[in-house]
């Protein structure tokens, strides 16, 4: 079994420094794609949507919207559509 | 370990790693909000600023930490707020935890009361915040920051760790330092620690009073379509209890002793007993809680089971806690925290 991902870690005198190894899901090919995989890893890993399970389309934008208005991402009305678009065509139950 | 993300990183600690008292470092679950995670620091430049409505601010170094205060020790629980909340029903939005989110260690730092009388409260100190070194990509992304009443900062428990079992912290738990808040979720455990900060108003930061909200009553509890109005902040650990062994894919031979074990915690009340019921609830039996090891710690509980029958079993288990508060079968909260509805093991037996 895996060790924590402190995969790299070194020790020089007083200086302690770790490497993380970043990772990018793979995503279905939808419209709004490039949105979603450039804004939505603005601020955090995409592993952040694969892990979800579905939602329903009210779910996926009330989230998109909190991105926006609670966490300030830059994003417009018309892109945070798109995105949301994008989450309900992957995963939500149609 | 599972891996939930990498940016920043959240990892889930596998089921067989809580059949020991204290769960390793190089397994406990890790949980950051912010991207930008502390990945490198020079331990003998590092300071810890105290600060605000005190006589004298400090930066205290590491060895100032460990020289000019007594080292206090704790065994306790560490226990986000949202584990278990992919078992959840209907599902909710968030970190897609098992029951792995959780780690029992022993902590030893200093009493965070101790810090605070060298500074010297202020009269009219409020409350005391807390933050680390982590930062988010966007700097109008709300800081997480979080914040302790001024009693509760005082009080004998409330501690900053510099070591987990006997190690220093690793930098993905919160090397140099944590805040522990013991009984309480670990939103207030506070990783990478630098900065505490007394206030003589209340601290209104979006990580106090628009995240980590649960229905204001109390109950942990709401429904999806009539969501509780009024909210407050998460705080004490919620009582449960869980199957650790056997695991639902475990073969079970009958007519064979299996040892069934599993935890049960609480936010320090204490665990009174442990019971499982083989139908659904109608009859219960007692389980076997090993010794405590403290009163922030969790409780493990033993059970010989011997089934007689093959097929389909499902087990439930309920924790009673010292004032006689147990288990529900059934809760639910928006923001899937604090699970605290009776656990089932649902298990074939061969």
């Amino acid at each position: 079994m895996e060790k924590k991902q402190e995969n790299s870690f070194s020790l020089n005198g007083s200086v302690r420094e770790i490497k993380i190894t970043p990772e990018t899901p793979d995503f279905p090919d939808h419209e709004g794609k490039a949105e979603f995989m450039s804004y939505c890893s603005m601020c955090h890993s995409l592993k952040y949507i694969s892990m979800q399970p579905n939602f329903p389309r009210k779910t996926w934008e009330a989230e998109v919207n909190k991105m926006v208005a609670k966490y300030k991402a830059p994003i417009d009305s018309v892109t945070g559509k798109k995105i949301a678009d994008y989450l309900v065509a992957i995963k939500s139950n149609h | 370990m599972y891996l939930l993300t990498d940016r920043p990183p959240q990892l889930e600690t596998p089921l067989k790693i809580f059949r020991e008292d204290l769960t390793p470092n190089e397994y406990f679950f890790v949980r950051w909000h912010l991207a930008q995670v502390l990945t490198k620091i020079d331990i003998d430049t590092f300071k810890l600023y105290i600060g605000g409505a005190v006589d004298k601010p400090l930066a205290l170094s590491m060895n100032d930490l460990k020289t000019q205060f007594a080292p206090d020790s704790i065994i306790a629980l560490a226990i986000c707020s949202g584990n278990s909340r992919s078992t959840f029903n209907p599902k909710v939005p968030g970190g897609q935890w098992g029951n792995g989110a959780m780690g029992n260690a022993k902590w030893k730092g200093v009493k965070l009361k101790d810090i605070l009388a060298k500074a010297g409260v202020k009269k009219g100190a409020f409350d005391v915040t807390f933050q680390g070194m982590d930062r988010a990509p966007l700097p109008a992304t709300p800081a997480f920051i979080k914040s302790l009443s001024i009693n509760h900062a005082m009080d004998d428990e409330v501690m900053i760790a510099y070591e987990m079992n006997g190690q220093p912290l690793p930098m993905l738990n919160g090397y140099p330092l944590k805040l522990v808040v013991p009984g309480w979720y670990a939103t207030y455990w506070v990783g990478s620690l630098n900065s505490v900060n007394v206030l003589t108003d209340t601290f209104h930061g979006f990580w106090m009073t628009k995240a980590y909200q649960v229905p204001k009553d109390g109950s942990l509890n709401e429904k999806p379509d009539s969501l509780a109005k009024a909210t407050v902040p998460i705080t004490n650990i919620n009582l449960h209890s869980i199957f650790v062994e056997p695991e639902p894919t475990d073969t079970v031979i009958a007519n064979k002793q299996r040892l069934v074990e599993g935890l049960a915690f609480d936010d320090g009340t204490g665990i009174k007993k442990v019971e499982l019921s083989f139908d659904a609830g109608k009859t219960w039996v007692e389980t076997k809680l090993n010794p405590e090891l403290g009163k922030y710690s969790w409780r493990r509980w033993k059970y010989d089971w011997t089934p007689t029958n093959k097929g389909a079993y499902h087990i439930l288990v309920k924790a009673t806690d010292n004032k006689g508060r147990t288990q529900t079968s059934k809760q639910w909260n928006r923001s899937g925290y604090a699970r605290g509805f009776m656990e089932q093991l649902d298990i074939t037996v061969n």
